[in-house]
């Protein structure tokens, strides 16, 4: 009896293990681009978008694509030798993580070597930061993934943390979204930021954001508007941004205050008004949305920023090396395709650039919470 | 739309797409059997896979994982005590009840039914209603989610067992844990002691398995050391018991799994609720409106097909919202989202009209085939998998911890899970030894967070709306929803009515 | 006369000293986030002080003899498993999932009266094979990074 018992049990993980094989070579099928070389990758992509698109605009795509696999950079001592490792703090699928994978494909490219992207989550990305920061990645085989609440970590009130923009070598950006304010195009009560602005003083509105302090863009923009004009707009926590967008769908909320890539689609298809924009400058992507200083006169600028970062341990010839290699794979024809179809804007703002840009936000934010 | 239906079937004659099909169906199966791995992890660690595909195979694959993720888990629920994910938590009891007396092979083969059945009803939603029903979704805010996890929190109440303050102690304890963590409201830490792990508070996977799985091993081993049983059949000398489907089965489970799969597709279709609480109301409806509610925790063949055809319903139902206004209610669908705006669906009223409603109806009718697939696959493979059950324990408990180990590791990539599952385990080990029921413990980890935080979001809500009481009266759906809940809890009461003046 | 007594006094007793403690760490939460859990863990010792009133109760009725349905002082077994299980944690973290697997494997099953060797040795190595299969090459988990041996199982 035992041995058949036995017999039957091997046969069952046998059973799962060609089921398991099979679903592998499928996959590793799938997905040339985790596992093969550049020029596989880029023939084979090129085989799969011919298929789908007949614009004239595919055949440059295609040709500035081979080119771009043909030379690989390699900077001092032969690095990068092995697999590059890019952490994302955030889980996979999310925006921050697909953006990281398609950089990492075209960094791939680059460099001839292995990018993989890791999902190390958890804490607001502060495990994986800190755990960057302290750990021995002073090789340059790991880059980390920063963004805009990195630097204001240390501001936060109730949980400060250790480590600020001085403990890492900023590399270069990715994704720069401006901040915005939006009203559901049938809401009677307002439709452009004065008669908003006008309703608010009156009555109490509310928005949603991720967290009612300083560590919070949207709650920035909250406190300063209310600074500002004398409006009263009051604060839900959530989870998430699909959080506020239900809300503010479901008209639970009264007002939308988002990133450009957030109201995109509801601002083309008219579900949505975009009333102003929170930079110095018109976007590209709604030209005819008012900047908040020429709606109102008053200048305030927010964004979500995402880049990348070295350990402060790495040598800075490599950190220089790669981030001309990050700002070369930025120039990918098919990275910049991705990113644009997930209504992201880039930017290749890097090294100190970078850092000041990031600083810059952070020192408005302490001047509006001081007052 | 049927002509839309039409063109997406012509997407079935590619190879990709089936191919997508295939390995979503199997893999989410395999990945559900793994404890500690779900759907969740699975459909993430096939973003950088699909990253290459075309979105109607890439969606198709998830989607299809999705199901038979949730239902993988329920199989190792009823054959090991080992639920792969919170939705598989209220098949275990009764499931593993009758894999004891060697009625494996029926169960798995009702678990099967049921989740094909729940699935399917589901998916109908999904394709016939779901610009209709998205809609609807948009009536559930805050206040909405807060009454539906009371709604759980009297589901816990008839969980507790034979002493009832030692089942609600574990259901408060379970609620405490839910506390642990960053508050969402102030973003004050709570009970986490300085630890950056601790921070996004505890969750719920670890502490199932723990609970379940490893608690149930260490008995096993206790068992088979002191020579009370090898296997887990409680007599393997007779081997498996019963047929796959006994007559009088269609006649008792097709009410109970009608009505599972509607109130599963509702709740799965409530932004927050999710499979896991879906299948537990489900259970306790059927055991509330039961005229034999004493059967349930002892084997109970309607137990079984109440909660597995509601959790499947909820991954049809979840994905409405999703869809139609790009809502994300759970970790799940919160990846699958991801997973749309890769692939260049922005999700909304543009995937309904137009070419790209053809890809989403073929992202429809591939999560159909899933489920249609999974039945197949699972009621041929039910001996088999039945045959579990006559493995020895000597065997089958050490492939379990070292499975147990590595899926909990793999939740989030981090040791702290594992830590956190094998303190679980040995807590669920003295809480059964000293009669605490660990089943409220997990719910009440799964619901702590959508009733808090949710209660004081509604709060905030109403204070432009003159206080709680009057922004109540201005939501239907809070109404019907207070309604729902006086009227289950009046249900035991009303039945012994029914019962006397039937007597009499 | 201490060893009648019903064993819920003293598990009632280790509950309310666990919820005082909670209580008094949930007290030291700044701002209105201390609300909820202050109310549970108040609540948590009410039903541990139920619990010991019902042990007393059924001290007093039962006098000492009582139906359990397992008792502690028989799971023997299930301690020195456990142990197995945290030393299988501690090679997990510190050496290699690859490496304390295997060892985990074939020590769990002799010590559970697996008498066939090859029986032990082929489930051993057929589960390692398939879980590096599973969760490596096919699932690319960054299992590498945990233990010391770990970075040696790493497959690019």
């Amino acid at each position: 009896m035992r041995k058949i018992m036995s017999l039957a049990l091997a046969g069952m993980l046998a059973a799962s293990l060609a089921a398991c094989g099979g679903s592998n070579t499928a996959a590793t099928t799938a997905a040339p681009a985790e596992t093969k070389a550049a020029e596989t990758t880029a023939a084979e992509t090129k085989a799969a978008e011919e298929t789908k698109e007949e614009e004239a605009a595919a055949a440059e795509t295609t040709a500035a694509a081979s080119e771009a696999a043909a030379e690989t950079l390699t900077g001092p001592d032969g690095f990068p030798k092995d697999t590059i490792t890019l952490v994302c703090p955030f889980s996979a699928g999310g925006g921050t993580d697909i953006g990281a994978r398609l950089l990492a494909t075209s960094l791939q490219k680059v460099l001839g070597v292995n990018v993989v992207v890791e999902n190390t989550t958890g804490a607001g990305g502060w495990n994986a930061w800190t755990d960057l920061i302290q750990g021995d990645y002073g090789d340059g085989y790991t880059i980390g993934l920063i963004n805009h609440n990195y630097a204001m970590g240390e501001l936060d009130p109730e949980n400060p943390r250790e480590y600020n923009l001085d403990d890492v070598q900023v590399l270069a950006n990715q994704a720069l979204d401006y901040n915005v304010i939006a009203f559901r195009a049938n809401d009677e009560r307002f439709n452009d930021i004065q008669s908003f602005i006008d309703y608010a003083k009156e009555n109490q509105v509310l928005i949603s954001a991720q967290a009612t302090g300083i560590t919070d863009g949207d709650a920035t923009t909250a406190e300063w508007f209310n600074q500002t004009f004398g409006t009263q707009i009051m604060i839900v926590p959530v989870d998430g941004a699909s959080d506020s967008r239900s809300m503010f769908l479901a008209g639970d909320t009264d007002v939308f205050f988002a990133s450009i890539s957030d109201v995109q689609e509801a601002y083309n298809n008219g579900e949505m008004i975009v009333a102003a924009l929170f930079a110095d400058s018109r976007s590209d992507f709604m030209p005819d949305v008012p900047t908040i200083e020429e709606a109102t006169g008053e200048s305030y600028y927010g964004f979500a920023a995402r880049g990348y970062f070295y350990p402060a341990s790495v040598d800075p010839k490599i950190a220089e090396f790669m981030t001309q290699a990050i700002l070369k794979a930025e120039e990918d024809p098919e990275y910049i395709k991705g990113m644009e179809e997930f209504g992201l804007q880039l930017d290749n703002t890097s090294g100190e650039a970078y850092k000041e840009l990031l600083s810059k936000q952070k020192d408005q934010r302490i001047a509006i919470w001081k007052k | 739309m049927m002509g839309q239906l039409g063109a997406a079937l012509a997407y079935f004659a590619s190879l990709e797409v089936l191919i997508g099909l295939a390995i979503g169906v199997i893999g989410g199966m395999i990945i559900g059997i793994i404890p500690g791995l779900g759907p969740s992890v699975g459909i993430a660690l096939l973003i950088p896979i699909s990253f290459s595909m075309s979105p109607t195979a890439a969606l198709v694959m998830m989607t299809a994982m999705y199901t038979t993720g949730v239902y993988g888990g329920s199989i190792t629920a009823v054959l090991c005590h080992t639920p792969g994910t919170a939705a598989s938590a209220a098949t275990t009891m009764d499931g593993y009840e009758l894999t004891k007396q060697g009625r494996g092979m029926e169960a798995i083969t009702v678990v099967t039914v049921a989740s094909v059945f729940g699935g399917i009803v589901g998916a109908v939603c999904l394709i016939l209603f779901a610009p209709m029903l998205g809609k609807i979704s948009l009536m559930f805010s805050c206040l909405e989610y807060f009454l539906v996890a009371c709604f759980g929190i009297l589901v816990v109440s008839g969980l507790t067992g034979e002493n009832r303050a030692k089942g609600i102690f574990s259901a408060l304890l379970g609620l405490l844990i839910g506390c642990v963590g960053m508050d969402k409201i102030s973003g004050v830490p709570r009970f986490t002691f300085g630890q950056l792990w601790l921070e996004d508070g505890l969750d719920s996977t670890p502490i199932l398995i723990g609970l379940f799985s490893i608690s149930q091993v260490l008995i096993l081993v206790d068992n088979l050391l002191s020579g009370r049983g090898s296997t887990i059949v409680d007599d393997p000398a007779a081997g498996l018991q019963g047929k796959r489907w006994e007559k009088g089965n269609t006649g008792l489970l097709a009410p109970t799994m009608v009505r599972s799969s509607i109130v599963g597709a509702f709740i799965g279709f409530i932004p927050a609720a999710g499979c896991s609480i879906a299948a537990w109301i489900s259970y306790s409806i059927a055991k509330r409106t039961s005229r034999h509610p004493e059967e349930y925790g002892h084997g109970s063949l309607v137990g079984i097909a109440a909660s597995e055809a509601a959790n499947n319903a909820a991954c049809g139902g979840a994905m409405i919202p999703l869809f139609t206004l790009g809502i994300p209610g759970s970790p799940v669908t919160a990846i699958l989202y991801g997973a749309l705006l890769m692939h260049g669906l922005q999700p909304g009223s543009g995937l309904f009209t137009g070419e790209k409603a053809v890809m989403t109806y073929a992202i429809f009718l591939g999560f159909l085939f899933a489920n249609v697939l999974m039945g197949i696959i699972g009621v041929t493979m039910a001996k088999q998998m039945a045959r579990i059950c006559l493995v020895p324990n000597s065997v089958l408990v050490p492939i379990i911890v070292a499975l147990a180990c590595i899926g909990t590791y793999a939740l989030s990539n981090s040791m702290e899970e594992v830590v956190i599952m094998l303190v679980f385990g040995v807590l669920g080990y003295l809480m059964k030894v000293l009669g605490f029921e660990p089943a409220p413990l997990v719910l009440g980890v799964v619901l702590a967070d959508i009733l808090e935080a949710n209660f004081r979001r509604a709060l905030i809500m109403a204070i432009p709306k003159g206080g709680l009481w009057n922004y109540f009266l201005t939501r239907p759906v809070s109404m019907i929803i207070v309604a729902i809940i006086v009227i289950f809890a009046l249900v035991p009461v009303l039945k012994r009515f029914f019962i006397k003046t039937e007597e009499s | 006369m201490a060893t009648k007594i019903h064993r819920d006094i003293p598990v009632g007793a280790v509950l309310l000293i666990f919820s005082t403690i909670a209580l008094y760490f949930a007290r030291g939460i700044k701002g209105e986030a201390k609300v909820v859990p202050m109310a549970l863990t108040i609540l948590m010792i009410v039903c541990a002080l139920v619990i010991i009133f019902n042990g007393i109760r059924a001290t007093n009725t039962c006098h000492g003899e009582y139906d359990y349905k397992m008792k502690l002082g028989e799971g023997r077994n299930a301690f020195i498993f456990m142990g197995f299980i945290i030393i299988y944690y501690l090679a997990f973290r510190y050496i290699s999932y690859w490496i304390a697997t295997p060892l985990f494997m074939v020590f769990a099953q002799k010590h559970l009266k697996v008498k066939s060797w090859k029986v032990n040795l082929a489930i051993t190595v057929i589960y390692t094979v398939f879980c590096y299969i599973m969760f490596v090459v096919v699932l690319k988990l960054p299992i590498y990074k945990i233990g010391i041996l770990g970075k040696y199982f790493r497959f690019t």
